[in-house]
């Protein structure tokens, strides 16, 4: 799996404009490690993936995958001692791994946008939404000057005042978010308000920089589902009010269906099977991603029986199989411990996986 | 929802005719709330009315979920059934014991047969005692096994019962992974060989693919053993793969109790309505429109009046004598709502209309509090009541909360909001409380 096969074919790129012959997001070969004392965990090994302009890409993996490392490997937030160590990231062709910490901050919380499972652990107690908005819109009006102050002594600095631009596109936003009275609720610390409006404000406040990419890791794992319906929802309307791409990292399929255009599933460090998310369910081909789906308890098509997938996810220090899956897989034969699997097409529109029991139907040879 | 084949589930017609394992009545937890010294002097006596007279029965070898969003009351439901909470008011029959009269002695002998299954299975096993230590304790206290020797033989097989190893019995409970733990977590509550086993969110931290070996872990166990399980859980797709009947549950009380496959194919409260249409669909088809409830879910310590999913009911009932459409009403109600509440906030408004350079007298500010949240339905609303939201707005403007509550209470008044509404019958077994329903 070495190939950048993301770039469209030359025909329609240069009939196009110049930014649009490259991926929004392009992630190549990228390999994040976490040395430990029992040896190196590698949580993203080898991963390739793309993000088009207006496009919700869903990478979905269980506890242990690495989706979540995946993600802040491109945030640049990875925690010490995790490193990237192989790879490449691009937003609109340029490399982020190359750009100084500054470049990166700059970066973050202006093209790039992530909201987090718990949205408490994201936002300042001490200062009310509102204020918290604007800030974000202020530092992003004027870069420049806004660095190197603490947001709360600026804040006390220059005063949100309510009569400023930045509050009034605070409030904006959170009427984007479908705040009931926003206006007022601005005015609310974050413990006042419930944990789905807490998650509205995350993103109106990763919206109001115009992000270019929004990753969203677990937005909706810890809300109640009507409650996740509304944000779901939010998330989709938004991508086409403000066209910004958005990577959604969750360990929930139907959550993946409902909102994605493509979808990779990952599994021990590794992608093992991406497609069109209507040809992922529809046609679901890597072993893994079968389980996956055969373990699901459906709403829409009540299982008589569940199959799980035996044996747990692997302890991805020094895997010593060459298919992370084939211990676990009803399919693993021999060569399956010992050749790594190629990417390969294994249906419709780019649809591919990573396993050697699988290969191109014949139509597609 | 799609028709496909329809799988008809054995269980519930057969449980319904098994023998009631459990029958709870009336059973209402409340929680003090408010026990500082200014409060008790203040007389201010509110508590948290987490379950507020719930009726539920369980029968042999039946699955009952009781499923219901956070806050719901939902677990402390299972604890007070379980008597691990003393039940407020109400009674809790186990196979026509009353077990809310026992002493705590008398309690002690009839745990055994009722027994806890925990989201967490780390946090309910001690990290200090070894897998067997964890499955003896109970049998030494209850006195099952008459040597330590057998005691360990029991527990090896209890072991083994779960999909665990023998071998295992001398590990810790950290050395195993989230499922596996799940079922030491499992394989001690069967440790006593209880016959109802409540199982509070069992698999919610648990990846899918473990989840799975749990469920169907569970399945086996209550086929071979003939447990009756109640399965509290937020998740609508594990219940309807697990139940034969389902509880759902609302701020404190259970709204509609059905069937499985009745509750999912033919809902009737408009609670249980929305929260099917909210639950993600792997299959597109199969989706439906999303019934979207407005607010938050209330505080426990003063539930709405009346039925008390009212206040973000979108089916609210109009009164008999209303002029307008229905829409129309649930709209004007809906503003109702937020002014008795509090949430129409003038200053706020007023604010807004600065920072846009408009003009702030009251009539500007009257007319934008309006205009945000009745839109164009204004127009559709019969004179009188747009008189009553006119000067509701005016009064709350001018800073009279009260006397903007009482013009929109008398102005739209609804069944919803001023009476309990009775549980009816609405087919076999399948039970619902709503004003909507004859």
């Amino acid at each position: 799996m070495n190939t950048m096969d993301s770039v469209d074919s030359s025909a329609e790129a240069t009939s196009a404009a110049e930014s649009d012959a490259t991926s929004l997001l392009e992630v190549a070969g990228l390999r994040t490690q976490f040395p430990t004392s029992r040896g190196t965990v590698i949580a993203v090994d080898d991963v390739n993936l793309t993000v088009e302009r207006g496009e919700i890409v869903g990478l979905v993996g269980e506890s242990g995958s690495g989706k979540s490392v995946f993600a802040q490997s491109i945030m640049g937030i990875v925690d010490h001692p995790g490193e990237i160590v192989g790879g490449d990231i691009r937003l609109d062709g340029e490399s982020l791994l190359d750009k100084s910490d500054a470049a990166l901050e700059a970066l973050r919380g202006g093209r790039l946008s992530m909201i987090f499972q718990d949205p408490m652990n994201s936002l300042n107690p001490t200062l009310t939404v509102g204020e918290q908005i604007a800030e974000t819109v202020r530092l992003h009006q004027d870069v420049g000057e806004s660095v190197s102050l603490p947001a709360e002594l600026k804040r006390k600095l220059l005063g949100a005042t309510k009569n400023s631009e930045a509050w009034r596109r605070a409030i904006e936003m959170l009427e984007a978010v479908e705040i009931p009275e926003a206006e007022s609720r601005a005015g609310d610390y974050p413990h006042e308000f419930s944990g789905g409006m807490r998650q509205r404000a995350m993103i109106a406040m990763a919206l109001s920089c115009e992000p270019d990419l929004l990753i969203a890791d677990e937005p909706t794992t810890a809300l109640d589902v009507t409650v996740q319906a509304q944000i779901l929802d939010e998330l989709r309307d938004l991508k086409d009010e403000f066209d910004t791409s958005i990577l959604i990292i969750t360990h929930d399929l139907a959550v993946v269906s409902e909102v994605c255009d493509r979808v990779a599933v990952m599994y021990a460090g590794e992608i093992v099977e991406q497609a069109d998310a209507r040809e992922l369910f529809d046609n679901p081909r890597h072993p893994y991603t079968q389980g996956l789906i055969a373990s699901t308890p459906r709403l829409d098509a009540p299982n008589d029986r569940l199959t799980p997938i035996e044996g747990n996810v692997p302890d991805l220090i020094d895997i010593p199989y060459a298919c992370h899956f084939a211990p676990r897989c009803p399919e693993a034969e021999r060569e399956c411990f010992e050749i790594a699997p190629d990417f390969r097409p294994v249906g419709e529109d780019g649809h591919e996986a990573a396993c050697l029991r699988r290969g191109p139907t014949e139509e597609q040879l | 929802m799609s028709g496909t084949k329809q799988t008809s589930d054995g269980p519930p017609a057969e449980a319904a005719g098994g023998e009631v394992v459990l029958e709870a009545s009336g059973v209402k937890k409340h929680f003090a709330q408010a026990d500082g010294l200014l409060d008790r002097l203040l007389g201010e006596n509110a508590s948290v009315k987490a379950v507020d007279g719930v009726d539920l029965t369980v029968h042999e070898g039946e699955t009952v979920a009781v499923v219901g969003e956070s806050g719901c009351g939902k677990s402390t439901l299972g604890r007070t059934l379980l008597q691990h909470y003393d039940a407020t008011a109400g009674s809790v029959r186990y196979r026509g014991t009353e077990l809310t009269d026992l002493s705590d002695r008398e309690m002690r002998a009839h745990r055994r047969n009722v027994q806890m299954v925990f989201q967490d299975p780390l946090a309910s096993l001690n990290p200090r005692q070894t897998v067997g230590q964890i499955l003896k304790a109970p049998m030494e206290v209850h006195g099952i096994g008459d040597s330590d020797a057998e005691r360990t033989e029991i527990a090896s097989d209890l072991l083994e019962r779960v999909g665990l190893k023998a071998n295992q019995l001398e590990r810790y409970p950290k050395q195993f992974s989230g499922g596996q733990q799940q079922r030491i977590g499992i394989a001690r509550a069967l440790t006593l060989e209880p016959d109802l086993i409540v199982a509070d969110e069992p698999v919610s931290a648990l990846d899918v693919s473990v989840q799975a070996q749990i469920l169907n872990l569970l399945q086996e166990l209550q086929d071979e053993l003939n447990l009756s399980l109640i399965f509290i859980t937020h998740d609508l797709s594990v219940v309807r793969y697990l139940a034969d009947r389902v509880a759902v549950m609302y701020l404190g009380e259970l709204v509609e109790t059905a069937p499985t496959d009745d509750l999912f194919d033919n809902p009737q409260h408009p609670y249980t309505e929305s929260l099917l249409s909210a639950v993600p669909r792997i299959d597109p088809t199969a989706r439906t429109d999303r019934i979207l409830l407005e607010g938050s879910v209330p505080s426990p310590l003063h539930p709405p009046s009346g039925c008390r999913f009212h206040t973000r009911c979108p089916k609210v009932v109009p009164p008999a004598d209303w002029a307008g459409s229905e829409e129309a009403f649930r709209r004007a109600f809906r503003y109702r709502t937020r002014l008795v509440a509090g949430e129409v906030d003038p200053a706020a408004a007023r604010e807004r209309l600065r920072a846009e350079g408009e003009p702030t007298d009251d009539n500007r500010v009257v007319d934008h509090l309006i205009e945000g949240v009745l839109g164009e339905t204004r127009a559709h609303l019969p004179a009188d009541a747009v008189t009553a939201i006119d000067e509701a707005t005016t009064a709350a403007v001018a800073g009279n909360d009260e006397r903007a509550a009482r013009l929109v209470e008398a102005a739209f008044p609804s069944p919803c909001a001023g009476e309990t509404p009775e549980t009816v019958t609405v087919d076999d077994a399948h039970t619902a409380a709503c004003h909507r329903i004859e």
